[in-house]
């Protein structure tokens, strides 16, 4: 009976167990890796707006308040962008005639919104309340970061389910007064104390799949 | 130990723990099999434009309008919430009689008709020429409308009867014709053979301790079904019971709740009246036993007698003449100037085509042809010119020479009045989705005049009345406008009158089949007919789902040789129809009921749908005798949900007989919980596989009182509306794949000699050890802190093991991809608060978790104790049936239900602990029956 297998075939074998085994450590590896990379998240990610409107200006330099042009973050589950006659409250006299400015001007003779792309993408089947994290001491720069040094906006936080439980399974250390959470770069007062904090804002580690899943 | 076990209880992991648990483990393996279909995955930025140009306006928070339905003419206040300008649900509007915050299937469906795909019509149709249509009507104009007939259906809306009055004005030679298939009309005019004027009535029902029922369904016909319904709930506590006697010739929501019922012949309850009134007259003692007891009650109690819509008018002046005899007029009754157009019927316009007097007939409402085939529908193509408007073409429509589309409730300002005169207002929650115009507008073309916008008609009309801008917000806001309410008119009837009245017949009794028609309990007359969410619904009773059939009870069935659906040939004078048969227990012999509303070429839901009963329905009559009635070798499939009707010996569903029920019998100690926190004490409780968890505030729960429920299944629509539920179509339900996430168990069991009924709403049981909770692989489903049953759609990957291990059998599987089949224009209805479920995906009741938590955060931001928010069903229940809220609190309802001698955990035995339990039935007949 002539020879099934070449010599050849003996390598051929623990190469491909091993091979398996690579494939399937690098696989998981890689898999872990890929969805936490910002390519999947979307992590510091600009998105190309109509207007390449500045945060770094309206809110480092002029030192607006974000609830002047979003709102509904304090009471609403959505944020909500500002109107354009929000923008052209100032921009009718503030740079006027400037030509980054033509679209805003545009939306505005035309009777319509400037058509602002979406940063935050939440997945469709969260439901997000800003309402509620304001009320409990969660700051917008908790989510959203240092906006005031964002000269183009992208996204801060990678929206993860697992980034998002991180805080609600422990939400103590990043907590501050609700009155401050508007504030960029706050700084905890001298002998401030979250956990009386927490205890007098009710704050609660939520971790129902209900709280966010309908 | 981090900080963090304060707050949670749980301890934290060190970083230097090294575990592996189920989530890192799904994440690895997600991981691995992931990698591969990543590139696929992301990354196009949506678009999207999150303006705020309103400045009242808080982008994903809804908005609630009050506006009204209309119904049979009559108005239906209903609140509708709209959600970036779209009506997304309605409720019951709590300020307006005809709802008192409650609606039924029917108004809840209302929100469906708003989208229809089908109202936009064949495409290609071209836009309504009004021009045209002027040219049509100019010669018939000149001559003062001689030839010109213009047909309505009864209205109450004081605009439109004042613009009809106008039209008439201006073309006094027109001919106006007010008729509809299904209305109050006998009422009317038997209230005038008694009292000798035209009169308006409704019911007060709570005040009634006896109610008699001659072939009436005041809890599921009729424009004041929920107001009645409504009242009727409080009055089934069994420290305020009231007595129901039904006699009927078919089964009706009020017939399955009476505490004494008969069913009779439709042709024989004439005679049953007149021997009411003969006794409650002359005191003679009735031979009959049920007459007998129902006219003992009615002189010992303040009582309340009501005839049927599909009754003659002598059988209405029966019945109002035996309330003048007991003094419920005024009380249990109330009559008012009369607000409707009165109804003229079609006989004058039939006989003038013949006399080929009609040189055009403008039709507005309704669906005149499919609803007379025999009558209008055979002559309407000999009349020169047709004008039909109404929502969806129908018949009338498509052989009418133009069809002018309507519009929805939600699209336009108008006005109606409900039974008591009340004049709620409509107004528009949404732009016109689709073409379409107004009754004024027609009417305005008609009689040639420059249209005037209906908001402004409708505010000169009522501007007297709420007097300046701020009395208008008020009547807005409310949806009613106030102090318009009829005054009660005093009467006195013409006691010789009624003697003459029930005089005993000597014609014969009737022999033969005789033909019931009633109004689909969904559809009504058709009006619902191209509505999924209605045509879905499984009937109460018949339970089926899709189609129409004749009922018949078994021995009338017997006697045919028929069984279900077996196909029938109906004959009625030249009429002739071919409809499977369902055979329903609790219908008189030699009776044969034909729900109407079906079979009407509405849309593309309605086709196929069905057979409509109109051809062998002589004119308006509830019923018709002697009928041929031959059944044939034919079947006919037929979608029933529930073809098992007995219980067979179990208790699922439970009368309450006075004593409180014991459960030990069912070898549980822990089943029957009194103070409702029972279910703690380890030491009474089964042992279980289950972590005992401890009941935290809020532990939500649910109460169904199965005296209260009269199972009209508006619970299930209502939660349909609210929580995305799909529909699947006749071959899925025939497959026990429909969707409702409450069904209305019916079950008709034989007690002490009398065929009773018996509702019972299923929704999941939130139980505390929930079964399917062990046996899903992937942790789709699990407990939260509020006691919730929770369905993590995205951890499901539908292998069903839930669905087989829940042995309350209320989870539901998309075995297809239905919502993604659905009509995107049918998406815009969607409740944006509640997850859209993809194929593959099991669900169930979730107690409304949008609502609930919804709730937590209003509680939570203000820092102060939840207070429980309605389920869907709980709010649309007209009777009030469900109650719902947190059972540590012992001042909540369903706290204090749980207390109730009556309460019971179905199949408590198996140690599942459910949170939804039960009140059983009590029922109130009169000991020497």
């Amino acid at each position: 009976m002539p020879q099934l297998f070449a010599p050849s075939a003996n390598t051929l074998a623990r190469a491909s167990v091993v091979g398996l085994a690579l494939l399937i450590v690098g696989g998981a590896i890689g898999g872990y890796v890929f969805t936490r990379s910002s390519w999947a998240t979307g992590v510091a990610q600009v998105p190309t707006q109509p207007v390449p409107f500045s945060h770094v200006h309206h809110v480092g330099g002029i030192g607006l308040d974000c609830r002047l042009c979003h709102a509904h973050a304090q009471d609403g589950p959505v944020a909500g962008l500002p109107s354009v006659d929000v923008c052209m409250t100032c921009h009718r006299e503030v740079w006027a005639d400037a030509d980054l400015l033509e679209p805003v001007r545009a939306a505005w003779r035309e009777g319509r919104e400037v058509e602002w792309q979406r940063v935050y993408d939440l997945a469709d089947y969260a439901y997000f309340h800003h309402g509620i994290h304001l009320a409990k001491g969660v700051a917008c720069e908790q989510c959203h970061g240092r906006i005031d040094r964002m000269p183009l906006t992208g996204q801060h936080a990678p929206l993860t389910m697992e980034w998002c439980l991180d805080c609600h399974r422990d939400p103590i250390d990043r907590l501050r007064p609700p009155a401050d959470v508007w504030q960029m770069g706050w700084v905890a007062p001298d002998g401030f104390d979250p956990h009386a904090l927490a205890a007098e804002l009710g704050v609660r580690a939520e971790t129902d799949c209900t709280v966010c899943h309908r | 130990m981090s900080d963090l076990t304060i707050i949670d209880g749980r301890p934290a992991r060190e970083p230097w723990q090294i575990e592996v648990d189920r989530r890192d483990w799904l994440r690895a393996m997600a991981a691995i099999t992931g990698a591969a279909l990543v590139p696929g995955c992301r990354q196009d930025a949506p678009e999207v434009v999150l303006a705020t140009p309103d400045p009242g306006h808080t982008p994903g928070v809804s908005k609630r309008y009050a506006t009204t339905l209309l119904d049979g003419g009559y108005g239906c206040g209903v609140v509708v919430e709209a959600r970036g300008g779209r009506p997304i649900k309605l409720e019951g509007n709590p300020r307006h009689p005809a709802s008192r915050g409650a609606a039924d299937a029917r108004w809840q469906a209302a929100l469906l008709d708003l989208y229809d795909p089908d109202r936009a019509g064949p495409p290609g149709r071209r836009p309504v020429d009004w021009r045209a249509i002027g040219d049509q009507l100019a010669p018939l104009v000149r001559r003062r409308g001689a030839g010109l007939h213009l047909l309505v259906e009864p209205t109450t809306s004081p605009t439109l009867i004042h613009h009809l009055d106008a039209a008439r004005a201006a073309l006094p030679r027109m001919t106006l014709h007010v008729w509809a298939p299904w209305t109050r009309a006998a009422g009317h005019a038997g209230l005038e053979q008694l009292y000798g004027r035209p009169l308006e009535w409704h019911h007060r029902l709570d005040r009634a301790d006896v109610i008699v029922a001659l072939d009436a369904d005041p809890l599921g016909d009729g424009p004041d079904r929920v107001r009645d319904a409504h009242a009727f709930g409080p009055r089934r506590r069994p420290d305020a019971l009231n007595r129901l006697y039904v006699a009927e010739s078919t089964v009706t929501l009020t017939g399955a709740a009476a505490d004494h019922r008969k069913a009779l012949r439709p042709s024989a309850v004439l005679d049953l009246a007149r021997a009411l009134v003969r006794a409650l007259q002359n005191g003679i003692i009735p031979d009959d036993p049920w007459l007998r007891a129902a006219v003992a009650d009615l002189r010992d109690q303040r009582g309340l007698v009501i005839a049927g819509a599909g009754q003659p008018p002598r059988v209405h002046a029966l019945a109002h003449a035996a309330n003048a005899l007991i003094g419920a007029v005024g009380d249990a009754v109330v009559y008012t100037a009369p607000i409707a157009t009165p109804v003229t019927g079609l006989d004058p316009l039939v006989e003038a085509i013949d006399r080929d007097e009609v040189q055009a007939l403008v039709s507005l409402g309704g669906d005149p042809v499919y609803a007379a085939p025999a009558t209008l529908g055979r002559r309407y193509g000999q009349i020169p010119y047709t004008l039909h408007h109404a929502r969806l073409a129908g018949h009338t429509g498509s052989r009418a020479t133009t069809f002018v589309p309507a519009l929805h409730a939600f699209e336009q300002w108008g006005d109606a009045r409900a039974t008591d005169g009340t004049v709620s207002l409509c107004q528009p929650i949404t732009a016109p989705l689709y073409d379409g115009y107004s009754a004024h507008r027609v009417l305005s073309a008609v009689i040639d005049e420059i249209p005037v916008d209906d908001r402004v008609r409708l505010e000169r009309r009522w501007q007297p009345t709420w007097g300046d801008a701020a009395g208008r917000h008020r009547a807005l806001v409310a949806g009613t406008i106030e102090g318009t309410a009829a005054p009660p008119v005093e009467t006195a009837p013409d006691f010789a009158a009624i003697e003459r009245l029930a005089l005993p017949s000597d014609a014969p009794p009737e022999l033969g089949i005789e033909l019931v028609f009633r109004p689909d309990p969904y559809l009504g007359a058709g009006e619902g007919a191209n509505n999924p969410w209605l045509l879905e619904a499984p009937r109460p009773h018949t339970r089926l789902s899709w189609d129409n059939a004749a009922l018949m009870s078994p021995a009338t069935a017997a006697a045919l040789g028929v069984v279900d659906g077996a196909l029938l040939r109906i004959a009625y004078g030249a009429g002739r129809i071919e409809c499977p048969a369902w055979i329903q227990p609790g219908l008189p012999r030699d009776v044969v009921t034909l729900p109407l509303g079906w079979g009407r070429d509405a849309g593309r839901m309605a086709r196929g749908a069905g057979f409509s009963a109109y051809p062998v329905r002589p004119g308006e009559a509830g019923f018709a005798v002697d009928a041929q009635v031959v059944a044939m070798k034919a079947r006919a499939p037929l979608a029933c949900v529930q073809p098992q009707r007995s219980m067979e010996g179990r208790d699922p569903a439970r009368w309450h007989d006075g004593t409180p029920s014991d459960d030990t019998s069912h070898g549980s100690s822990h089943g029957r919980s009194h103070d409702g926190t029972s279910h703690h004490d380890p030491a009474r409780a089964h042992p279980t596989l289950h972590l005992e968890r401890p009941r935290t505030s809020p532990a939500w729960a649910m109460v169904i009182d199965l005296a209260r429920c009269i199972g009209c299944g508006a619970c299930a629509i209502a939660c349909q509306a609210e929580n995305n539920i799909p529909v699947v179509g006749k071959r899925e339900v025939a497959r026990g794949r429909v969707m409702h996430w409450i069904r209305v168990d019916t079950y008709v069991e034989q007690r002490d000699g009398r065929t009773a009924w018996i509702h019972q709403p299923v929704p999941c049981m939130h139980c505390e050890h929930a079964p399917c909770e062990l046996v899903c692989p992937t942790a789709a489903t699990v407990h939260d802190e509020q006691g919730l049953n929770a369905m993590v759609y995205n951890r499901c990957v539908g292998t069903r093991y839930c669905a087989n291990n829940c042995p309350y059998k209320v989870r539901r599987f998309n075995f297809f991809d239905y919502n993604g089949g659905e009509d995107a224009v049918f998406a815009l209805r969607r409740n944006p608060e509640v997850t859209v479920r993809a194929e593959g995906v099991m669900e169930k009741c979730t107690y409304c978790v949008q609502r609930l938590r919804a709730a937590t955060i209003e509680a939570d931001t203000k820092q102060r104790p939840i207070t429980a928010p309605q389920t869907a069903c709980q709010q649309t229940c007209p009777t009030g049936a469900i109650a719902f809220g947190d059972l540590t609190d012992a001042e909540s309802p369903v706290a204090a239900a749980r207390r109730d001698p009556r309460h019971y955990a179905m199949l408590g035995e198996l140690n599942t602990r459910p949170r939804t339990t039960y009140l059983a039935r009590t029922t109130n007949p009169r000991s020497d029956v």
